[in-house]
């Protein structure tokens, strides 16, 4: 059997486990169930296209939650190119930069996103062929005759490329080779057991790299995915408890929404073994609960740039922390054959014990950004006296005895406020207790015209609990300096493609807002 | 009671239209396909359809298309009230 050790690309495991496991249920989408055989006609008629005539090298995937979506994904790692997704909720704008910023030669798309191309269609690279296929139809079912044999690719090669969101400035590429997603996905396995009777929901979106653990995480084993329609993350339990889920990844936020609507009751999510929350910090009081209304599940916190290939380290919650822990939860260890280090502003290893940058370095890290060097050379560095290319992560990272790594905030996010440091996420923990609500956010507001941080807003997601109570605990509990101006209690946060906060987002509606 | 559309359509306008977007708001109007609610809105509307008229849906029932009109959501409730 291929590993994700020995395998030289993805395309030979998901060859393999389609073969292998041909009769069993693959996938759950569009509330049709599709057999490893079924998507194996499918990936493969996609695959025909990328390898017809000369042969695509780049294959953008634009496709709701639907069999196209993810048959394109397979096909594209079956013909040994990259895969390059592009998600329905981008704009036009979005997706044309994208399409060309990566020099894709093909595109598939089902019908219903094919006409977000018709406002671009005269800008569309030269070189782009679209296929366009009717999500649904099932005319691939005959199978295409093409011989099924993976091309010959290396672990250098691409197996697909990501695009950074772009809060600030233009999208950047991430290339990431086959070597790289093998290590993650090797990485991944090892610590999240699972069989072939395993059913992973599959929440978040494609072009949010987490997507490959629960696509090759659960393929390799033979499991089964089910997919949750589009915009319905934020009522995953239905999902888990009408399907019995057992293996979930989700950003925190989708269960600080279950949470805030009452959701997260003990026992609820009774089905689930493992949960993986990535993507953005999980407060110790959400872990708790999880773990009430998940009693049978593991729940890891996993913590990864999409530049080191999803995910790196690993802290695996333990009930006992709950009256001693505050603010989130660790970021724990770093998985195998990566290496870390806390370094300071001059890139000087900090002592132990004190908070530094964390650089990560190792198989899963990336060789740099897609044609941007100036880009690649801040955030890619060499070091004297430690071996290989190290990714700055901009965030900052202390090493606790107990715990290992604990994040501590953005580097960027280390906001002054008249003259006093302050972690934006301290100071959410405290709204978090305060408020007793998980969703919170805290941002710079108002800058005077210096550019200058002059005090902090805070958002809580607590629509009936007083502001001037929320003051009055926060005055109690943190110096003067960071006690929010105002906190404003709302009815949501507002979250990006990848259904995190949207701090960018809650800027301007401070601005909006006026001083 | 109220029409069941009637309620429908005055929660979505009130909460997602009204002084927000130049729009009409038909029986017909894409509501999910269209971008006009986005998921933390269908969050919101299917917690209010589940109060205001006593049901409880499925995973199943939670498709795009199920929630993509007035149409739609009034065929959808309207089964489930049965």
């Amino acid at each position: 059997m291929t590993s994700f050790r020995s395998a030289a690309n993805l395309g030979e495991i998901a060859h393999d486990a389609l073969r292998r496991y041909s009769k069993q249920p693959a996938l759950w989408v569009d509330g049709r169930m599709y057999t490893y055989a079924e998507l194996e006609d499918l990936a493969w008629s996609i695959a025909a296209h990328a390898l017809a005539g000369a042969g695509a090298r780049r294959v953008a995937v634009l496709a709701a939650r639907n069999e196209v979506a993810y048959g394109s994904i397979l096909g594209a790692v079956l013909a040994g190119a990259t895969y390059v997704p592009l998600n329905p909720r981008f704009s036009s704008a979005r997706i044309l930069d994208i399409l060309q910023q990566s020099a894709a030669d093909l595109l598939v798309c089902d019908k219903r996103c094919a006409t977000m191309l018709d406002s671009i269609s005269a800008s569309l690279p030269a070189g782009l062929s679209v296929v366009v296929i009717e999500s649904g139809n099932s005319g691939w079912l005959a199978g295409s005759s093409a011989v099924r044999t993976v091309p010959r690719c290396t672990r250098d090669d691409i197996a697909y490329i990501m695009f950074t969101s772009g809060t600030t400035g233009r999208p950047k590429g991430v290339p990431v080779s086959y070597g790289n997603a093998l290590s993650f996905l090797a990485n991944f396995s090892d610590r999240v057991p699972a069989s072939s009777e395993a059913r992973f929901l599959q929440l978040l979106d494609l072009s949010f790299d987490p997507s490959l653990q629960d696509l090759f995480g659960c393929w390799s084993a033979g499991a089964t995915l089910y997919s949750a329609p589009e915009g319905m993350a934020t009522m995953a339990d239905r999902f888990v408890q009408e399907f019995q889920i057992t293996h979930f990844t989700a950003v925190a936020s989708t269960a600080a929404l279950l949470q805030a609507q009452g959701r997260l009751v003990p026992g609820a999510l009774s089905s689930l073994r493992q949960t993986i929350f990535g993507g953005e910090t999980l407060p110790v009081g959400l872990a708790a609960s999880w773990r009430k209304a998940a009693p049978g599940s593991t729940v890891r916190n996993h913590y990864g740039p999409t530049e080191a290939t999803v995910a790196i380290t690993e802290c695996i919650w333990q009930d006992a922390w709950e009256p001693e822990l505050v603010g989130s939860v660790p970021i724990g260890e770093v998985f195998d054959g990566q290496q870390v280090l806390l370094v300071d502003a001059s890139l000087r290893e900090v002592p132990s014990g004190t908070v530094g940058e964390l650089l990560v370095s190792g198989t899963q890290v990336t060789r740099g950004y897609l044609n941007n060097p100036e880009a690649t050379r801040q955030s890619f560095v060499l070091l004297p006296g430690a071996e290989g290319l190290w990714y700055r992560t901009g965030d900052l990272v202390e090493r606790d005895p107990r715990y290992g790594l604990v994040y501590r905030g953005r580097v960027d996010q280390q906001l002054k406020v008249r003259g006093f440091r302050v972690e934006a996420q301290e100071v959410e923990s405290h709204i978090r207790a305060a408020s007793g609500s998980d969703l919170v956010a805290v941002v710079g507001w108002p800058k005077n015209e210096q550019g200058l941080i002059t005090g902090l807003v805070a958002f809580a997601v607590a629509p009936n609990v007083p502001e001037a109570m929320i003051l009055e605990s926060c005055r109690g509990r943190m110096p003067d300096y960071m006690v929010p101006a105002r906190v404003l209690t709302v009815e949501e946060l507002p979250v990006n493609a990848n259904g995190k906060v949207d701090y960018a987002a809650l800027a301007i509606a401070c601005g909006r807002m006026g001083s | 009671m109220q029409d069941p559309r009637e309620t429908i359509r005055q929660f979505i306008w009130t909460n997602h239209i009204e002084g927000k977007l130049p729009i009409e708001l038909k029986d017909n109007t894409r509501l999910r396909t269209s971008g006009l609610l986005d998921s933390l809105a269908t969050v919101g509307l299917i917690s209010f359809l589940e109060k205001e008229f006593d049901v409880e849906f499925s995973a199943l029932e939670l498709t795009v298309d199920n929630f993509d009109s007035i149409n739609h959501i009034v065929s959808l409730v309207s089964k489930k009230m049965k």
